[in-house]
């Protein structure tokens, strides 16, 4: 499956970037460009699907938690969506699944995010749109 | 003979060696050794005939006999790939096709991906802190109990602990190595470095949990 990424601007400062095939030290790059567009056009909740993706290696999880720490000091959140046990696994594997929230479906994912910027316990929540 | 088991001339003149090499074999390295029929004589069943032709096969190999013996006994491997990459960002994916040409589509899903991520950690690792001259060179061997992978390129000493350091880089890599794999080495050295990994067909039972957990 070749690699792709297709980016959407969901409103409420809230975007998807969704993975298709591998990603590796060739085509993590692309994500990282991707999720740094993303962050500077005013995301603040961002949801990697990888319901589609078919790898991801230690590249993509560097790239993964780039964003994160550019995310959280502004009161965001990343999310990821994935059910494949295989690359689930890989989060486990390096502790990372305690870093990221992750879940089995995009949907899931996109609530959680909207629940967490505007919610009233969360700092940053005023970054929402009204 | 009805029961499948052949006298020491049969198994001399099958394998091309003379009886009394055979007899000397048993008696030094005690690797093969056949039943005794009602009038004492050796009689030899298919496995020893099989293990004798791997200790012939090693010794054309160039090895001593004490060598050809240890090896006999050592598994054989039921598949191999042999390949050289580029130091280039597409190598690692190149590592990953060589893995799926080598399962044919025949492997467990998991084992598979294991394996797959565990060749593009280390090609990947062998791009990034190589020489980037030199072709990167895989191996990987198919067991029935495991798989053994070893990607060698050139450049200078790496340490673990540099290794480890880099993880803003992707240096995770190591840890999912580690936490894959039933063992593994480095060799390391101002021309190059080689790194072996035995990966296991079954997965490793999960790390009891550290001391003081709740």
């Amino acid at each position: 499956m070749e690699f792709k990424l297709a980016t959407a601007d969901l409103g409420n400062a809230i975007s998807r970037i969704s993975v298709t095939g591998e990603v590796d030290l060739a085509t993590a790059p692309e994500l990282k460009d991707a999720l740094a567009g993303t962050i500077r056009s005013g995301a603040r909740g961002v949801l990697v699907d990888l319901s589609h993706a078919t790898f991801i290696d230690s590249t993509t999880l560097g790239v993964l938690m780039g964003a994160v720490k550019r995310l959280r000091p502004l009161g965001g959140e990343l999310a990821i969506a994935c059910n494949d046990p295989n690359i689930r696994k890989i989060f486990e594997i390096t502790l990372l699944d305690r870093v990221f929230n992750i879940y089995d479906s995009p949907e899931t994912g996109i609530t959680e995010l909207r629940q967490l910027l505007t919610g009233p316990d969360v700092p940053g929540g005023a970054t929402a749109q009204p | 003979m009805s029961s499948g088991l052949l006298e020491i001339g049969a198994v001399a003149r099958e394998l091309g060696v003379a009886a009394s090499t055979l007899r000397t074999w048993e008696r030094r390295y005690r690797l093969v050794e056949p039943r005794r029929g009602a009038q004492g004589q050796r009689l030899y069943d298919s496995e020893q005939i099989l293990v004798l032709r791997q200790v012939l096969l090693q010794l054309r190999r160039g090895n001593r006999a004490r060598a050809a013996h240890d090896l006999a006994l050592a598994p054989q491997p039921t598949g191999t790939s042999r390949e050289q990459f580029e130091p280039s960002p597409e190598a690692p994916q190149r590592a990953r096709r060589a893995i799926d040409a080598l399962l044919a589509g025949g492997a467990d899903a998991r084992f598979g991906f294991h394996l797959r991520l565990v060749a593009s950690e280390l090609v990947k690792n062998a791009v990034l802190y190589g020489s980037g001259r030199d072709p990167i060179r895989m191996e990987a061997r198919l067991f029935a109990t495991h798989a053994e992978l070893r990607v060698q390129n050139s450049g200078g000493r790496l340490s673990m602990k540099s290794l480890r350091s880099r993880r803003r880089d992707g240096g995770r890599g190591l840890d999912i190595v580690d936490a894959l794999a039933e063992a593994w080495t480095i060799d390391t050295g101002p021309r190059g470095t080689k790194i072996t990994v035995r990966l296991p067909l079954e997965p490793r039972p999960p790390s009891p949990p550290a001391a003081g957990d709740g």
